[in-house]
């Protein structure tokens, strides 16, 4: 990927991405461009790019270096990392649950105690994960107990 | 929408399973210890397939008295009624099955209070500790969602 910068006499900050298709580089440059927003970008099997409200996301889940976003309809991919996102969101209840998942709090329908120091946590779709022993203990400080 | 369901029922029935195991591998020690006693070294199999069965049966009625990934709203009533489901089951079967017959009065009730031991171990463990650890966390989680 060429990058170009060009100082021009404009009002406004500029970004022009010139592209013969929306590659997974462009998407990815797209989705860190409009991450500066609350809003959380993220691309469909389709490439096509989709702006998520926070509140929109049950769990987001990194498999072999992608970050996937599950929303109770739809998978995305996003361009952010877990770390990313949780450093993004996770005043607004976007939990770490393990190495590969974030969880959001504000979507999870039960919270179950489960042997050897775990948690199993059922989000709104019925899915269920996994709170790790080493996470367990956050959780538990980050619901106040 | 089919995978979801499949992928729920393969859980229930890890889930199932294990318990089953569990109590399946409490039965086949105590019998193990009472036919020790008697001076018998081995065991019927269609007693062992009798005690994997009810095993089977108990831990079916279990994970439908305490659902898995729901919040306990009668877990008093459904305490009870798993205890009477587990001396139906256990000294139910052992009596009709006659999985320790052989067994002398005093074994028998050692044996008994091993069984109503272990009941209370398991249930402490699984229906109180946790289920209370589970309640707790649920009113702690609806305070944040609220917040």
């Amino acid at each position: 990927m060429k990058i170009m910068m060009e100082h021009a006499q404009v009002q406004e900050n500029e970004v022009v991405l010139r592209c013969p298709a929306l590659d997974e580089e462009m998407l990815w440059v797209l989705s860190v461009l409009h991450s500066g927003i609350q809003r959380l970008c993220v691309w469909d099997e389709q490439r096509c790019t989709v702006l998520l409200s926070p509140g929109e996301v049950m769990y987001c889940e990194s498999v072999e270096e992608r970050t996937y976003v599950y929303t109770s309809q739809e998978v995305y991919q996003c361009a952010l990392s877990l770390a990313e996102l949780e450093g993004r969101y996770g005043q607004l209840g976007f939990f770490r649950a393990g190495k590969p998942t974030l969880i959001n709090l504000h979507r999870i329908r039960t919270l179950e105690s489960r042997p050897g120091g775990r948690i199993e946590a059922t989000v709104e779709t019925g899915e269920k994960l996994v709170v790790s022993r080493h996470y367990a203990p956050l959780l538990r400080e980050r619901l106040g107990m | 929408m089919r995978g979801t369901s499949f992928i729920r029922f393969y859980r229930w029935g890890m889930e199932m399973k294990y318990h089953m195991g569990l109590y399946f591998s409490g039965l086949v020690f105590m019998k193990a210890i009472s036919d020790g006693v008697c001076g018998e070294f081995s065991m019927e199999t269609l007693h062992l397939i009798q005690m994997l069965l009810v095993c089977m049966a108990f831990a079916i009625a279990e994970s439908w008295l305490f659902p898995s990934g729901e919040e306990q709203e009668q877990l008093r009533r459904n305490t009870i009624w798993w205890t009477i489901l587990a001396h139906v089951a256990f000294v139910g079967g052992a009596a009709i099955m006659g999985w320790f017959s052989p067994a002398p009065w005093w074994m028998l009730l050692i044996l008994l209070v091993v069984f109503e031991l272990s009941l209370g171990a398991m249930w402490f463990g699984f229906h109180v500790a946790l289920k209370q650890d589970s309640r707790q966390l649920n009113k702690q989680l609806r305070a944040f969602q609220k917040q």
